[in-house]
C-alpha cells in the first residue's frame, strides 16, 4: 500500500482497527510507535473467551479447584486490564465467556457496557463444575434503571439470573433490542412478549428452571429457539415466524399438538426438534400440517430400536419443498436385540422426496441408519448431496472433536462411510 | 435520460456541470449533485455561490490525483443514484463489493486519502472494512508488509510489548 497509510489521521487507522478483533488490535501496538497506543481506541466489538482453557479445566476437574483458581484470576486481570486501558466513548459490542465467578468484576464489567453504551452484549458464565444449586450473578440488579441499556441491539445471558419481568421492562425499554437470549436463568416464571414497537427478531430462551408461562406477540419475531420443560406457551401473533428450534421435553408436547400450531407452521422456513428425549413411537405425529415452505429440517433422533427415524418419515411426507435434512444421531443400545429398519414398517412410504441434501451428523454405519440413508437416496430424485460425519454431535466443533479422531472407532465408522459412499457414484459425498 | 437536461426550467442542480481541477491539473468535468459530495468543493462552492454560471467556476482539489478522481467520481454518481431510490442496503452493499473487490493494495491505499481528504465518509467506511479484511489473521510483519509501516521500535523494546500483552499473541504466526 506504499506508504499512503502514514499519511492518514489516527482516527481512519483507529477505525480500521475496530473491524478487526480485539485481540488483532493489540497486536497492531507492535507494528511501529506511531500505531502503540492506537488499540486503546478500539471501539469494535471486545471478546473475550478462552474456550480452550474451559475445556482443559473441564477435562482436569479432577486436579481440584485450585487449577481452575488460576485459570480465573488470569481471564479477570486480562478483561481488566483491556477494559481499564480502552479510552473509546462507546464500544459497540462486549462479550464476556468463562467460569468467573467474583460478583464484583462481574459488576464493573456490566457498568462498563452500559457506560459505554454497548449494542450487544454476550455474557456466558457457564460453570465448569454442575453443582446441585451454583449460586448465579444476579442481573436483574443492574435493572433499576433502564435506560442505561437503551443502546442494546442483542444481549444474550447465559448462567446469569434474571426475572421475567426484567426482561419485560429491557423490552419495553430497549427500542432497539432485535436478539434476546437467556439460557440458564433461575428466577424465570412468566414472560409476556409484546408491544407495538417491539423490534425483537430472534429470541432464544433455554433451561430456565421454574418457566411456566410464555406468551408471545411480536411482529417481527423471525427465529425463536426454546429449549424447555413444563412451559405454557402461547403464540399470539407471530406473522414473520419462519426458524423454530425446539428442544427438551416441550418437543414432546409440541409434536404431539402440532395441529395447536398450525397457524405458523405452514409459514416455517427451518424447523430444528430434538427428540432424543422423546418416545418413539408414541410421539410420532400422525396428522402433520402441511409445512408448505419448510426449506430445512433438522432432527436429533435416539438410534436405538424399532422406529427411531418414524418421526423423521413423518414430516418428510408433510414438507413438500424440504431441501435439506440434517440429522443428528445418538447412538443408544438397542432395548430389544430387533433392530427394525424404517423400510420395513408399513406406515413409512417415501415417495418423491424433494430433498437435495442429506447430512447426517453421528453416522454410525448401523443397519438402521444405512437403512433409511439407502431409503432417502432411493425416493429422492434431486438429491446430489450427502454429507456423513462419523463424529457424534454433541463432540462435533469442540475441541474434543479432535482427539476423538483419533480413535479406532471413529476410523472403522469412517472406513463404512467411505466404503457406502462408493455404491453411489452418482452423489456428491462429503465424509468430514 | 440525457437529452432532457435542457427541457424543464425546475431540472435539478444535478444537470449542472461542474469542473475539478485535480492535483496535476487535469480538468474534469462532473456533475453539480456529485462534485457537492466533495467536502472541499462544497465549501469552495458555497464561498463562490456568487458567481452566476456555475459551468465558469473550476474547484482546485490539490490533493487528489486525475488518476484517483476518475475512479472517485463515476462510483459517487452512482452510490447517489442508488441512494436515492428505496433499495435495499444489500444492493448498496452489493455495489460497494463490486467497486473494491478489485482494488490493489496501493490503490485501496490512494483511495483512502482521497477519501479522506474530500470527506467521503461513506466511501471511506467501505475501504476501512476492506483494509481490515486483507490484513485479519495475518502476522505483523505481514500487517507491517502491507501498510507500508516501517518498524521504528528496536527488538528490546518490540519483545517487552510482546510480554506485556502475552494473551494476544497467543496462536499467532510468529514468522
Amino acid at each position: 500500500m506504499d506508504d499512503s497509510i502514514s499519511e492518514l489521521p489516527d482516527e481512519i487507522l483507529i477505525n480500521v482497527l475496530s473491524r478487526l478483533t480485539m485481540k488483532e488490535a493489540v497486536l497492531a501496538s507492535v507494528l511501529s510507535i506511531r500505531w502503540r497506543y492506537l488499540w486503546k481506541f478500539f471501539s469494535g466489538c471486545l471478546d473475550f473467551d478462552d474456550p480452550l482453557t474451559m475445556a482443559d479445566l473441564k477435562y482436569d476437574l479432577g486436579m481440584g479447584t485450585e487449577a481452575l483458581d488460576v485459570e480465573r484470576n488470569k481471564f479477570t486481570s486480562w478483561v481488566n486490564f483491556v477494559l481499564r486501558s480502552l479510552q473509546c466513548r462507546t464500544i459497540e459490542g462486549l462479550r464476556i465467556c468463562f467460569d468467573v465467578v467474583s460478583d464484583d468484576d462481574i459488576g464493573n464489567w456490566i457498568n462498563f457496557a452500559t457506560e459505554r453504551r454497548v449494542q450487544k452484549l454476550e455474557l456466558d458464565f457457564t460453570k465448569v463444575q454442575f453443582g446441585s444449586r451454583i449460586r448465579q450473578y444476579n442481573f436483574t440488579s443492574h435493572l433499576d434503571s433502564y435506560s442505561n441499556f437503551r443502546s442494546l441491539t442483542s444481549l444474550r445471558l447465559t448462567c446469569l439470573d434474571i426475572t421475567g419481568e426484567a426482561v419485560e421492562n429491557l423490552l419495553s425499554n430497549c427500542p432497539l433490542l432485535e436478539v434476546l437470549s437467556v439460557n440458564n436463568s433461575n428466577c424465570f416464571k412468566s414472560l409476556k412478549v409484546s408491544g407495538a414497537s417491539l423490534k425483537l427478531r430472534r429470541l432464544e430462551l433455554k433451561y430456565l428452571s421454574g418457566f411456566v408461562d410464555l406468551e408471545i406477540d411480536a411482529a417481527n419475531l423471525i427465529s425463536f429457539e426454546f429449549f424447555a420443560y413444563e412451559t405454557t406457551v402461547s403464540f399470539v401473533n407471530v406473522p414473520n415466524l419462519a426458524e423454530v428450534h425446539i428442544a427438551c421435553t416441550y418437543s414432546q408436547y409440541f409434536m404431539h399438538n402440532l395441529n395447536q400450531f398450525s397457524s405458523f407452521l405452514s409459514q416455517l422456513r427451518t424447523l430444528k426438534l430434538e427428540l432424543q428425549s422423546v418416545k418413539v413411537p408414541e410421539a410420532v405425529p400422525y396428522n402433520i400440517p402441511i409445512l408448505f415452505d419448510l426449506k430445512h429440517l433438522e432432527l436429533t433422533i435416539k438410534v436405538n430400536d424399532d422406529d427411531c427415524f418414524l418421526p423423521c418419515a413423518a414430516f418428510l411426507k408433510a414438507s413438500p419443498s424440504l431441501h435439506r435434512l440434517t440429522l443428528k444421531l445418538f447412538k443408544v443400545e438397542p432395548s430389544s436385540g430387533f433392530v427394525r429398519t424404517v423400510k420395513d414398517h408399513p406406515y413409512v412410504s417415501l415417495r418423491d422426496l424433494s430433498i437435495r441434501e442429506v447430512e447426517l451428523i453421528g453416522f454410525m454405519g448401523l443397519s438402521t441408519d444405512t437403512e433409511f440413508l439407502i431409503c432417502l437416496i432411493e425416493n429422492a430424485k434431486q438429491l446430489d448431496k450427502v454429507t456423513l460425519y462419523p463424529c457424534p454431535p454433541f463432540f462435533l466443533g469442540k475441541p474434543i472433536e479432535l482427539c476423538h479422531r483419533d480413535t479406532k472407532e471413529y476410523q472403522s465408522i469412517r472406513k463404512r462411510a467411505v466404503e457406502f459412499a462408493a455404491n453411489y457414484p452418482q452423489l456428491d459425498f462429503v465424509i468430514p | 435520460m440525457a437529452s432532457s437536461s435542457s427541457s424543464s426550467s425546475c431540472s435539478s442542480s444535478s444537470e449542472k456541470k461542474i469542473t475539478l481541477k485535480s492535483s496535476d491539473g487535469e480538468a474534469l468535468n462532473v456533475e453539480k449533485n456529485v462534485a457537492l459530495e466533495f467536502e472541499p468543493a462544497k465549501g469552495f462552492l458555497e464561498d463562490n455561490s456568487e458567481e452566476a454560471d456555475d459551468e465558469a467556476i473550476v474547484v482546485p482539489l490539490p490533493n487528489v490525483s486525475a488518476a484517483v478522481l476518475s475512479e472517485l467520481i463515476p462510483y459517487v454518481k452512482q452510490r447517489l443514484e442508488l441512494s436515492a431510490k428505496p433499495v435495499q442496503k444489500k444492493l448498496i452493499k452489493a455495489f460497494d463489493d463490486q467497486f473494491t473487490r478489485h482494488l490493489s493494495d496501493d490503490k485501496l491505499g490512494e483511495l483512502m486519502l482521497a477519501a479522506n481528504y474530500l470527506g467521503v465518509n461513506y466511501l471511506l467506511d467501505v475501504l476501512c472494512d476492506v483494509t481490515a479484511d486483507r490484513i485479519k489473521n495475518k502476522s505483523v510483519e505481514y500487517v507491517r508488509e502491507f501498510l507500508g509501516i516501517q518498524n521504528d521500535f528496536t527488538p528490546e523494546e518490540e519483545a517487552e510489548l510482546r510480554a506485556q500483552c502475552p494473551w494476544a499473541f497467543e496462536g499467532v504466526d510468529q514468522d
